[in-house]
C-alpha cells in the first residue's frame, strides 16, 4: 500500500515537470478571438453549440498530442523538420501561410484587449501601450522557465469564466445533456459557427507552437509519457473553461435573446442579468485571454520563422543572440496595435476572413503532422498509432469539407 | 561556379536521346576534397538510380550521359548534397543556430580533358533562398540599388565548405569550425584562393601553422605575384625549400621574377642536382618571351553575359587571324578567368560568364623562358597563354603559332 502511494507520488511529481507546454498552449487557444468566438457562437445558439465541444477536445488533444511528440523524438520544431523534409519553396509557402493567419489572430487578441480596457474605462490610448510595453519586457527579458510560470500563473485568471457561468445561473442538467445529445436539425450557419469554434481552437499557431515550446523545454524521451498525459490533461481542461465561457453567455444572453457582435458585448450583456461582478470577472478573463494571446501567437509565428529559416530563437537566449527572433515578435505587435489602434477599426468582418483561412489551412497542417508522424525515419517506433491516424485523417477531412460547405452557405444567404 | 539549385530537376538523356529522368541529387565525397562522385537520377516510376558522375558526357541545359551506364550504391563517406547538405541547420562550435543552407554552390574543374565537379561551400543568403524561386536576378537589382542608396555592402553570403566539418555532417549536422588549426584540412586551392584575399602577413602567420607539405602545396596553388612576395619575405633556406618542392617550370617562373642578387641567395641554398636542372631553365631565359608577344586577343568582363560577348567577338575581332579563349577581367584590370569559345557557345545566351568561366589560368610572364611557356602548354593542352605582369594585368598573349618557329628550330 505504501508502495502505491509512492508510484503516485512519484509519478504526480515527474508530472509537474513535464507541465506547462500542452497546457499554456490549450489554454492560449482561449485566447480573446476564442472568447468572441464562444460567445457569439452560444449566444446563438445556445446549449446546441455544447455538442462540438467533446469531438474538438478530441482532435485538440490528438493533434497537440503528434505535435509534441514529435518534438520530443527528434528535438525539433515542426518548421524545422517541414523545411528539412520537404525544402525551401514549400517552407516559404507555409510561412506565409502562418504568417497571414497568426496576424489575424495577433489583431483579435489587441483587439480584445483593447476592448477589456475599454470594459473597464481605461483610456485605451494610454493603458494599451503600457501593457504591451510589459508584455516587451516580460517576454525578452526572462528565460523559458519564467515565462512559463507566468503563464501558467496567468490560467489561473480562466477561473474567473467558472464564477461568471455560476453566477448566470445556466441549466447544469441540460448543459451536460446537451454536450451528448447531438442537436438534431443542422443548419448551415450551425456548421459554419461550428467550424468557427473549433477553428480557433484547434490552430495553426497552435500546432507550431506546442513543437517549439517542448523543444525549449527541453523535454526528453523519458518524459514522453507524462507529456502525452500532460496535453490531454490540458484538452480537456480548457475545453471544461470553454464550456463555462459559453455557459455564461447562455445562461443570461441567450436566455434574454440579446444580440452580441463580441466579447465586450457579452462581458457588458452580462451584467444585467447576472449582476455587476460576473460582467467584470468575465471582462478579466478576456483580459487575461487577450494578454496571453499577443504573447503566444506572435512568439509562435517567431518560433516559426527561426525553425524555417535556421535562425537562433528561444527564449532561453538573449536578445543579442536571437535578434531576428525578437524583432519579428515585436514587431507583429507593433504593427497589429497601429491597426487596432485606428478608432474605426470593426474586426467582425476581418474575423470571419481569418477564422476562414486559418480552417482551410488547419488540413495542411495536419498533412505535414500525418507525413512526419508517420516516418519511421523520423520518428522510429513512436510512429502513430492507427487509432491516432484515422482520428487525425478523420478530421482533417471533416474540417475541410465543414469549411468549405459553412462558407458556401454563408456565401450564399448574404 | 554553378548552384545545385541550377541543376536539380534538369533532364537527363542518354547519348542516344533516350530520356532516363530527372536529376535529383548529387553525391559527393565528406573529405577535405568534396568531389561528386555519383548523381542521384529520379526516373519516371520515381525510382531513384545512382550512377557515376563520371558517365555524364554532357552537362549544360540538359544532362547527357554515356548509352551504357550502371547503377551502383553509395560507397562509405559519401553524402547527398540534397538529402545530407541542403535545408540543414548550420551550428557553430559551441551549437548555436547561426542559419540554414539555401543552396550549394560547386566548383567545376577540367583536369586532363576531364571534367570534375567539387563542393566549393553553401549559399547561406537571401539570394539562395530566391534563386530556388527563379528570383535571383530580381534579388541581386535590388541589392544593388540598395547598396548604392544606403551604401551598405550587401551582397551573396556564402560559406567555403573549408568551413564545415565534414565528419559532423555524416551525422546530420553542419557543423562550423573557425579555429586556424583546423585549416590544414582544407584543400590547398582553396586554402590559396582563401590566403589571396588577405595580407601577406596574414599569410605568413598562417603558413607558419601548416607543415611544410602542405605550405609547399598552398604556395604552389597562390597566384605569380603572392609566390614571389611570399619568397621575398621567407628567409633564402626556406624559400629554397619550397622553391625545390615545387614544380621545375613553375620554380624557375617565380625565380625570373625576383632580382637576380635575391635570386643568386636562394639558389646557394637548392640542393645541387635541382639546382644545376633549375639554373638550365633560368638560362633558356635569354630568349624571353617578350618577342613572341601579341595583342590579338579579346577581353570581357565577369557580369557579362554570352550574347554580349559573342556580340563583342564580332565586332571586335573581324581583324584577327585566330581567337580561342575570351580573357576575363574584373574592375581593376586584373585577369581573374578564362573561357574557351567551345564553352562559350554551348552555353544559354543569357547566362553571365561568371558563372562558367574557369577560375584557374594558367598564366606566364614577361620574364618567362620560351621552352617553359611550350612546356606548359603542352601540360595544359592550351592554344595560347596569357602574359601578365606584377599586377595582374593582361599584358598580351602567346599563341602556340607565334612560338611554333622556336619548336621548328629544336626538331
Amino acid at each position: 500500500m505504501k508502495d502505491f502511494f509512492n508510484r503516485i507520488k512519484r509519478t504526480f511529481l515527474i508530472f509537474l515537470i513535464v507541465i506547462g507546454p500542452g497546457l499554456i498552449t490549450a489554454f492560449a487557444d482561449n485566447d480573446a478571438g476564442g472568447v468572441a468566438t464562444y460567445s457569439v457562437a452560444a449566444s446563438k445558439y445556445g446549449y446546441k453549440i455544447l455538442t462540438i465541444l467533446i469531438p474538438i477536445t478530441v482532435v485538440l488533444a490528438v493533434t497537440q498530442e503528434i505535435g509534441a511528440r514529435i518534438a520530443i523524438v527528434t528535438g525539433k520544431g515542426l518548421g524545422d523538420l517541414i523545411r528539412e523534409r520537404f525544402g525551401i519553396k514549400i517552407s516559404l509557402f507555409v510561412f506565409s501561410v502562418v504568417f497571414i493567419v497568426n496576424f489575424g489572430v495577433i489583431l483579435q487578441d489587441l483587439s480584445g484587449l483593447k476592448g477589456s480596457l475599454q470594459l473597464f474605462q481605461l483610456d485605451y490610448r494610454i493603458f494599451l501601450p503600457l501593457v504591451l510595453l510589459a508584455l516587451f519586457f516580460v517576454v525578452i527579458k526572462s528565460n523559458y522557465s519564467k515565462i512559463e510560470r507566468f503563464f501558467l500563473f496567468l490560467i489561473l485568471f480562466y477561473l474567473t469564466y467558472f464564477f461568471s457561468a455560476v453566477m448566470a445561473k445556466p441549466d447544469w442538467n441540460l448543459a451536460l445533456k446537451s454536450m451528448i445529445i447531438p442537436p438534431g436539425k443542422v443548419s448551415f450557419d450551425y456548421l459554419y459557427t461550428s467550424i468557427a469554434v473549433l477553428g480557433t481552437t484547434v490552430t495553426i499557431w497552435g500546432q507550431f507552437f506546442i513543437n517549439s515550446v517542448v523543444k525549449d523545454k527541453k523535454l526528453t524521451i523519458d518524459n514522453l509519457k507524462y507529456e502525452k498525459w500532460e496535453v490531454y490533461f490540458s484538452s480537456i481542461l480548457s475545453d471544461i473553461a470553454t464550456w463555462f465561457i459559453m455557459l455564461a453567455v447562455i445562461g443570461t444572453i441567450y436566455k434574454n435573446h440579446v444580440v452580441i457582435q463580441g466579447a465586450e458585448d457579452a462581458a457588458l450583456a452580462i451584467k444585467p442579468f447576472a449582476g455587476e461582478l460576473a460582467g467584470v470577472l468575465f471582462g478579466v478573463g478576456l483580459f487575461v485571454a487577450g494578454f496571453l494571446g499577443c504573447a503566444i501567437v506572435p512568439l509562435a509565428t517567431a518560433y516559426a520563422f527561426s525553425e524555417f529559416f535556421g535562425y537562433s530563437g528561444s527564449l532561453d537566449s538573449d536578445f543579442k543572440k536571437s535578434r531576428l527572433f525578437y524583432s519579428l515578435f515585436i514587431v507583429q505587435i507593433v504593427i497589429g496595435f497601429i491597426i487596432v489602434f485606428q478608432q474605426g477599426f470593426s474586426l467582425f468582418k476581418f474575423t470571419l476572413i481569418a477564422d476562414f483561412v486559418n480552417g482551410i489551412s488547419l488540413p495542411l497542417i495536419f498533412y505535414f503532422l500525418y507525413s512526419l508522424s508517420n516516418n519511421e525515419h523520423i520518428m522510429g517506433k513512436y510512429k502513430n498509432t492507427k487509432t491516432q491516424n484515422v482520428l487525425l485523417v478523420g478530421s482533417g477531412i471533416i474540417i475541410s469539407l465543414g469549411s468549405i460547405l459553412g462558407i458556401l452557405g454563408k456565401l450564399l444567404n448574404f | 561556379m554553378i548552384y545545385f539549385s541550377e541543376i536539380k530537376g534538369k533532364k537527363v538523356v542518354t547519348e542516344d536521346k533516350i530520356e532516363v529522368g530527372r536529376l535529383e541529387d548529387f553525391i559527393f565525397l565528406a573529405s577535405v576534397n568534396p568531389k561528386v562522385t555519383k548523381i542521384v537520377i529520379r526516373n519516371k516510376q520515381k525510382k531513384d538510380l545512382i550512377i557515376f558522375f563520371n558517365d555524364i558526357k554532357k552537362l549544360n541545359n540538359k544532362i547527357t550521359i554515356g548509352k551504357a551506364f550502371n547503377t551502383v550504391d553509395l560507397d562509405e563517406n559519401e553524402l547527398y548534397i540534397g538529402k545530407n547538405l541542403l535545408d540543414k541547420q548550420i551550428i557553430d562550435l559551441v551549437g548555436d543556430k547561426i542559419i540554414r543552407v539555401n543552396d550549394v554552390a560547386l566548383q567545376e574543374r577540367t583536369l586532363l580533358n576531364k571534367f570534375e565537379l567539387y563542393v566549393a561551400g553553401v549559399d547561406i543568403g537571401l539570394l539562395g533562398i530566391l534563386r530556388w524561386l527563379r528570383l535571383d536576378k530580381i534579388g541581386l537589382s535590388f541589392y544593388k540599388i540598395l547598396n548604392i542608396v544606403l551604401k551598405l555592402k550587401k551582397g551573396p553570403k556564402f560559406l567555403s565548405w573549408a568551413d564545415i566539418q565534414p565528419l559532423e555532417l555524416a551525422r546530420g549536422k553542419v557543423v562550423l569550425k573557425k579555429e586556424e588549426k583546423k585549416l590544414e584540412r582544407i584543400r590547398p586551392e582553396d586554402l590559396a584562393n582563401y590566403l589571396e584575399k588577405t595580407n601577406i602577413a596574414n599569410v605568413k602567420r598562417i603558413l607558419r601553422i601548416l607543415d611544410e607539405k602542405t605550405s609547399t602545396e598552398v604556395i604552389g596553388n597562390l597566384n605569380i605575384n603572392y609566390q614571389s612576395s611570399l619568397i621575398q619575405h621567407f628567409k633564402p633556406e626556406k624559400s629554397a625549400k619550397i622553391i625545390s618542392l615545387l614544380d621545375p617550370v613553375e620554380a624557375v617562373d617565380i625565380l625570373l621574377v625576383l632580382p637576380r642578387r635575391k635570386r643568386e641567395q636562394i639558389m646557394e641554398f637548392v640542393v645541387k642536382e635541382k639546382k644545376l636542372q633549375l639554373e638550365e631553365l633560368i638560362n633558356f631565359s635569354k630568349t624571353a618571351i617578350g618577342d613572341a608577344l601579341t595583342t590579338e586577343y579579346l577581353t570581357a568582363s565577369s557580369n557579362m553575359t554570352v550574347r554580349e560577348v559573342i556580340n563583342k567577338i564580332k565586332k571586335e575581332t573581324a581583324e584577327f587571324y585566330q581567337i580561342d579563349y575570351v580573357y576575363i577581367l574584373n574592375e581593376k584590370q586584373e585577369l581573374i578567368g578564362v573561357v574557351n569559345l567551345h564553352e562559350l557557345i554551348m552555353q544559354d545566351l543569357d547566362t553571365q560568364i561568371f558563372k562558367f568561366m574557369s577560375h584557374d589560368i594558367i598564366v606566364i610572364h614577361l620574364t618567362t623562358p620560351e621552352e617553359i611557356a611550350i612546356k606548359k602548354m603542352l601540360k595544359y593542352k592550351l592554344y595560347a597563354l596569357p602574359v601578365i605582369d606584377k599586377e595582374k594585368r593582361l599584358l598580351g598573349i602567346v599563341t602556340f603559332d607565334n612560338i611554333a618557329d622556336f619548336l621548328c628550330h629544336k626538331v
